[in-house]
C-alpha cells in the first residue's frame, strides 16, 4: 500500500469529515458490505445453526448465570432480532450510498460515518470469526499474519479504517 | 453528535419490547413474595471482552451511548480488557434492555443481570 499523507477520515467541520479512499478500496469496501447484508438475513433466521459468526452478530442479553435467563433471552431474542437487522441493514445501506456514488475525495456527514463505523466493526466481527480469533494472542497472530491471506489483509484493513473513523469523529467539532 | 438513525429505531425497538413486556405483566399470573423481590432488584449491564474489538472503538462507543468523559470511558474499557467484563451501566429491566440493545446495535458483546 503507498504510503499516505493525510489521513483517510478527517474532521473539517463540526458536522462534517472528509474520506480519502482509492476508487479500489471504496469497491471492496461496498462489496464487503453487500455480503454482510446478505449474512444478516441469513444469520438472524433463528432456525439457523449457531455459529462464532452467528454468535457475535446476535450475542445473548442475558448473562445466564442464574439458570433462569434462557427463556428471557429467548424472548429477548424473538422480539429483538429482527429490530437489530434492521438497524444494522439501515447503517449499511446509509454508507453504500456514498461509497457508491461519485468518485474521489468524499465529503460525509457525521450520521453517515457513523453508520460507517457500525459497519465496519461488524465486518471486523464476521471477518475474526471466520479467522477464528477468540482472544487476544489470537487477534496478535491475525495482525502479524496480514500479508499471508486475503482474509487476513481484510481484518487488518478494516482495523485500520475504524481506528481511523474512531479518531476522527473523537475528534473535536 | 448526530444519532438520529440508531437513537429512533433504538426508541421504536425499545418502545415494542417495553410495551411486550407490560402487557406481560398485565395478563401472567400473581407470583410469589420471592419472585416479587427477584424482578425488583435493579439491573446491571456487562461489557464482554471480545479481542476483535479496537480499544478506541470500546471507549468511544461508552462515551457515546452513556455520555462518560474520556477518562471514564477509558477506565470502564481497560477493565473489559484486563478482567474480561465491566458493569457499564445500571437500572431498570426495561433500562438495561435498551442499553443491550444499543450495544448490540455497535456490536459489542454485552449481557444484563441482577445486580448482586
Amino acid at each position: 500500500m503507498l504510503r499516505r499523507r493525510r489521513p483517510p477520515v478527517e474532521r473539517v467541520d463540526p458536522d462534517a469529515f472528509v474520506v480519502r479512499l482509492e476508487d479500489t478500496e471504496r469497491a471492496v469496501l461496498a462489496s464487503l458490505l453487500d455480503d454482510l447484508d446478505r449474512l444478516l438475513d441469513e444469520a438472524g433466521d433463528p432456525e439457523r445453526e449457531v455459529t462464532p459468526v452467528v454468535t457475535r452478530l446476535f450475542p445473548p442479553a442475558f448473562t445466564d448465570h442464574e439458570g433462569r435467563d434462557a427463556e428471557r433471552d429467548e424472548e429477548y431474542q424473538r422480539l429483538m432480532r429482527e429490530e437489530l437487522i434492521v438497524s444494522r441493514r439501515a447503517a449499511i445501506a446509509e454508507s453504500r450510498s456514498w461509497l457508491t456514488g461519485e468518485q474521489g475525495e468524499r465529503r460525509i456527514s457525521e450520521s453517515e460515518l457513523t453508520s460507517m463505523m457500525r459497519s465496519l466493526n461488524s465486518l471486523r466481527l464476521v471477518l475474526g470469526s471466520i479467522l477464528g480469533i477468540e482472544d487476544d494472542l489470537g487477534s496478535e497472530l491475525a495482525d502479524e499474519a496480514a500479508t499471508d491471506s486475503p482474509d487476513h489483509q481484510l481484518y487488518a484493513w478494516t482495523g485500520w479504517l475504524l481506528e481511523w473513523t474512531v479518531t476522527a469523529l473523537s475528534a473535536g467539532g | 453528535m448526530d444519532v438520529r438513525t440508531d437513537g429512533l429505531l433504538t426508541r421504536a425497538s425499545v418502545a415494542g419490547f417495553i410495551t411486550a413486556s407490560i402487557a406481560d405483566v398485565e395478563t401472567a399470573p400473581l407470583v410469589d413474595g420471592d419472585t416479587a423481590i427477584e424482578e425488583d432488584r435493579p439491573w446491571v449491564v456487562i461489557v464482554w471482552n471480545d479481542p476483535i474489538n479496537l480499544m478506541s472503538y470500546v471507549t468511544f462507543v461508552l462515551q457515546k451511548l452513556f455520555g462518560y468523559s474520556l477518562e471514564k470511558a477509558t477506565e470502564l474499557m481497560l477493565e473489559v480488557h484486563h478482567e474480561g467484563r465491566s458493569a457499564v451501566a445500571s437500572g431498570t429491566r426495561e433500562q438495561a434492555e435498551m442499553h443491550v440493545f444499543r450495544l448490540h446495535e455497535h456490536s459489542l458483546w454485552a449481557t444484563m443481570e441482577h445486580q448482586s
